[in-house]
């Protein structure tokens, strides 16, 4: 039997990621990082994880950033109530989607989370008075904190917002940690190397992923919340499928062995778009060298590239060692 | 298989590795020295209006020229960047460079929508943005003190525009709309549905279509059923052009064409001149404005880049152009001083005389109506329309939801 | 009213048939691969940018249309060469990201060499203006799509039917393994395959240049479409996709006249009331 490492563990290093990531980059690209961070971790438990070629996550991530979005613009509600109805609202909808979807597998359930995905999309568009339709939700607030204690919290600095962010993102990337570690997750692992074994054991292979996407779409939900507070304005692309094709990207380029995957292929990819952009406007093209040269020669994306880095350098010492 | 230790150094190795990594991109993000003025140009290279940010970069640079690359003792560090039509990036684009290049003064959305996410911005950080873009929000119910427009208002276009169809036209009297569905195309109906009124023309119906829209024939089917004389297309970019040329297919010479706000001069150049010949459009500039200032501009345009200079030129060097007029007269680049020096600020323009008004930040200047040339009509390549009318009645009181006082 | 709908329908037929037509080269790679082809929108684009350059040059139109076909049919079977092949025995989760990166690609390579700026093209003399049939006008090139998309399927239909490379290439998508046991060259065939669906797919995106001009994000527009056009008609048939392409045209058009905002919404129920209800498509098997 492996010893996994804790949660302790794995969360210092999530929280020495987010410590070190600020002193390195502009405030507004760490943040996004952790966002999409976190948006990766929800759409990892479900490709690596379950084994659930999700290919419509960006719904959730959206439905989550209109919901706070209108919250935050039309109501008085503080910033937790808000956060907190932005990951229902997603994972009620991800229930919604994930009792139809799951029932099917394999080719069937992408093409279903990709058309559900369109539903929601085309929704959002022509629902002008609630989404701001093709113009995207803007004017959104980002409201005060008031903890007991520790007075009021403005969230309109750079450096608060980030804290919050990197708070929410901890937390979630320890509570995906021990789901995974959980009898839950060795379900779902168990599950998607042979589902009818592992329902012929007597678990509910059903349950189980039901469980993980609406956990994954209250997860995506909370990114999306904290996008639409980052920017201000909920656009209307972040919704789209292929919002949701990155999304897969990300955990992908990362690497799906291992839960620092999605963070790296997060980080990898606002990087690349915030750094290439700027120099070049077709940067999407080296986007899909990208996607070709880790799909073709690196499966195992970031995660296997260190391995194999640390491989060499092992065995050279040990050279030299002789 | 590995021991707790082991996956110790992994972990921070990989950990370590990332954050390194994307440290050395931190780099790249820069800084500015003293001095130094930073404006920024954001303006669209990708998407339905691609050409635009290219020429809004032209225009601006020629205003830069003209100041010898500095005001007031700052040297001018022009900025500039992709907003890719969408909000989200024109808004990220903008927060980064107001923090990592000390951005004061903005402008080049072509979008609306772009424009009105980046309005929240530039008031939250206090910069000024001098905005383009059909949506009256800008001056109205989300008018902001540091967001002056430059293009014309709905109103006055539509108003221009249908008065002088009205006038040329008067057996003609029913309009059909096909809208674009979003900020823009809304606002362009609501006063186009104004100025009918007001000018006694009939809207007897009207198609929403999406942004991005390729198929219009179903729209032009439906258009075409409600027997109008006019149809006017309250839409623009690439979607216009495609809205045109598939009108043109049908080949109905009944109907006439107007864009009140649809078509620039490099997008009448998509199109053949037998598919635009006798096209009313309603032009926020067009090169043969007979000014003083504009006849130099469109001059050392043609020198410069061996073409003429079209809406988004124009407006990259207007705009900068009255900017620097306004820092000259408030003696400051300080974004708050100039911002009180151009409300009520009255001066000359590539439009002649024109002044902003104070509380809606307006720019009140003319607009232009021109009719497309038949191919044999037209002089040169560039001569693609002859100016036909121009108006300029500003936006009636009682309509505008600007909660700003003076 | 009556005729408002019946012109519609029209519209819809001329237009469904262009669907039928891409997402039956989409239904041929589908079937060979079973992975669905990410790239096939922008093989789409593709076409319509080459039969825009080929007309500029002066080339005749047939012509012209025929390069749509074979520029994205060679570049096909590039792409399936490199990178399909190789990744063939793995997960089919990799084959799907490779092609969303050639997507990706060659939509980059699209703007890079044309520029992002659309491109507008006029039909030959003889299709221009429209049929006066009344109660409407139709455009002539648009009845010429239709037809013309028709044809080609037709041709196609014929290829796979009756000829012996068709039914080798049916032999490869029904049964591989015994396929490869009679000798045949799989491998050979799956390239083949895609070369043909993607030239399909660039004919159409030439066939469409002069009525909807190209530019850069018509790839990713057809492609939503073509998935729904593949699903309702049958992830496992060859053919449903005609039918299902017609009946998304169609369904686009009417119902733009009673909910305009919604008759997009409205196709991606379908697929998804298809995907709940009968998952293998109108005319799948099971």
């Amino acid at each position: 039997m492996q010893r996994k490492p804790s949660v302790y563990l794995m969360s210092a290093m999530a929280i020495t990621i987010a410590v070190i990531a600020p002193l390195c980059l502009p405030f507004n690209i760490a943040t996004e990082i952790l966002i999409f961070g976190i948006f990766a971790l929800a759409t990892y438990l479900l490709l690596s994880v379950a084994g659930l070629y999700s290919f419509g996550q960006a719904a959730f991530f959206g439905i989550g950033g209109y919901v706070a979005g209108y919250v935050y613009i039309n109501t008085d509600l503080p910033l937790i109530a808000g956060l907190v109805l932005a990951a229902v609202g997603s994972a009620l909808i991800a229930m919604v989607v994930g009792m139809m979807s799951i029932k099917r597998t394999g080719i069937y359930f992408m093409m279903l989370t990709f058309a559900f995905n369109q539903m929601i999309y085309y929704l959002a568009y022509s629902w002008h008075s609630v989404t701001g339709g093709e113009d995207g939700l803007g004017g959104i607030r980002r409201p005060d904190l008031t903890i007991p204690g520790l007075g009021t919290i403005d969230f309109s600095s750079h450096l608060n917002f980030y804290i919050l962010t990197a708070v929410m993102f901890v937390a979630i990337f320890a509570c995906l940690y021990q789901l995974i570690r959980s009898p839950l997750g060795l379900v779902l692992n168990a599950a998607r190397q042979n589902p009818h074994r592992t329902a012929s054991l007597g678990f509910s292979v059903y349950r189980a992923q039901l469980l993980a996407f609406v956990i994954a779409g209250a997860a995506s939900g909370v990114a999306g919340a904290l996008f639409a507070m980052l920017y201000r304005i909920m656009p209307i692309d972040a919704i789209s499928w292929t919002s949701s094709g990155t999304a897969v990207f990300m955990v992908i380029i990362g690497g799906m062995s291992s839960i620092f995957g999605p963070v790296i292929g997060a980080a990898i990819f606002i990087w690349l778009q915030g750094f290439f952009s700027l120099i070049w406007a077709r940067w999407p093209l080296l986007f899909g060298v990208f996607i070709i040269l880790v799909v073709l020669f690196l499966k195992g994306g970031a995660m296997e590239l260190f391995d194999r880095m640390r491989r060499l350098v092992e065995a050279r010492l040990q050279r030299s060692a002789r | 298989m590995i021991s707790g230790k082991k996956m110790d150094r992994r972990t921070v190795l990989k950990a370590g590795v990332a954050a390194l990594g994307s440290s050395l991109s931190g780099i790249s993000w820069g800084q500015s020295a003293n001095n130094t003025l930073t404006m920024g140009v954001i303006s669209q290279q990708t998407g339905t209006f691609a050409y635009a940010g290219e020429l809004v970069l032209k225009g601006a640079q020629l205003a830069i020229e003209e100041r010898q690359g500095s005001i007031l003792g700052n040297k001018i560090n022009l900025v500039v960047r992709d907003d890719e039509g969408k909000p989200a990036v024109g808004v990220r684009r903008l927060t980064e460079t107001i923090s990592s290049n000390q951005l004061r003064y903005f402008i080049g959305n072509f979008s609306s929508a772009v424009g009105l996410a980046e309005l929240e911005v530039a008031r939250q950080e206090k910069v000024l943005q001098f905005a383009a873009g059909g949506s009256e929000d800008f001056t109205g119910s989300r008018c902001s003190p540091y967001t002056f427009q430059w293009s014309a208002h709905a109103y006055t276009a539509l108003r221009a525009t249908l008065e002088y169809v009205s006038k040329t036209m008067p057996e003609k009297k029913k309009i059909y709309t096909i809208t674009a569905d979003y900020a823009f195309g809304q606002s362009l109906l609501h006063y186009t549905q104004v100025a009918a009124k007001e000018l006694g023309l009939e809207l007897v119906g009207n198609a929403n279509h999406p942004s991005g829209e390729r198929q219009f024939t179903q729209y032009i089917t439906k258009a075409l059923s409600a027997r109008p004389d006019i149809i006017c297309l309250l839409t623009a970019g690439a979607d216009a052009v495609s809205a045109i040329r598939q009108f043109n297919s049908f080949g109905v010479k009944t109907v006439q064409i107007v864009g009140p706000w649809t078509l620039e001069v490099e997008q009448m150049r998509e199109l053949s001149p037998a598919m635009r010949s006798g096209m009313i459009l309603g032009l926020n500039y067009y090169q043969d404005i007979d000014t003083p200032l504009n006849k130099s501009f469109v001059e050392r345009y043609l020198k410069a880049h061996k073409n003429v200079p079209s809406y988004a030129a124009a407006y990259g060097y207007d705009s900068m152009r009255t900017l620097f007029l306004a820092m000259e007269k408030a003696q400051s680049v300080d974004a708050d001083a100039v911002l009180k020096t151009l409300e009520g600020m009255q001066y000359n323009s590539i439009f002649g005389p024109t002044r902003i008004d104070a509380r809606t930040h307006q720019v009140t200047r003319p607009y232009y109506v021109v009719q497309c040339k038949d191919a044999n009509a037209m002089k040169n390549e560039f001569d693609l329309a002859s100016i036909v009318s121009m108006g300029d009645k500003p936006q009636p009181i009682e309509l505008n939801e600007c909660k700003r006082t003076a | 009213m009556i005729s408002l709908l019946v012109a519609q329908l029209l519209n819809g037929l001329a237009i469904g048939m262009i669907y039928a037509l891409t997402a039956f080269g989409l239904s041929i790679i589908k079937g060979l691969l079973n992975v669905p082809n990410f790239a096939h929108g922008a093989f789409y684009a593709l076409g319509a940018y080459v039969c825009f350059s080929a007309l500029q040059l002066g080339m005749p139109f047939a012509l012209a249309l025929l390069l749509s076909f074979v520029v994205p049919a060679l570049l096909g079977a590039v792409v399936e060469k490199l990178g399909v092949a190789q990744l063939m025995n793995g997960p089919y989760l990799y084959q799907l990201l490779f092609l969303f990166g050639i997507a990706l690609i060659l939509e980059q390579l699209i703007i890079i060499i044309w520029g992002t700026v659309g491109l507008s093209a006029m039909p030959p003399e003889w299709l221009q203006g429209a049929f006066d049939l009344g109660f409407t006008w139709i455009p002539k090139y648009l009845v010429f799509n239709g037809v013309m998309a028709a044809l080609i399927i037709a041709t196609v239909w014929v290829l796979i039917e009756r000829t012996r490379l068709g039914s080798q290439i049916r032999a490869g998508i029904d049964k591989r393994e015994m396929a490869q046991c009679l000798g045949l060259d799989v491998s050979r065939l799956i390239t083949a395959g895609f070369a043909l669906g993607s030239g399909l797919a660039g004919m159409s995106g030439g066939l469409v240049l002069p009525l909807l001009g190209a530019n850069s994000t018509m790839g990713a527009e057809m492609l939503s479409i073509a998935f729904v056009v593949l699903v309702i008609g049958g992830l496992g048939s060859l053919y449903g996709a005609l039918a299902a392409g017609i009946l998304v045209g169609v369904i686009q058009s009417v119902s733009s006249v009673f909910v305009p905002s919604a008759s997009t919404v409205l196709i991606y129920v379908a697929m998804v009331a298809t995907l709940m209800i009968r998952p293998q498509g109108l005319f799948g098997e099971r």
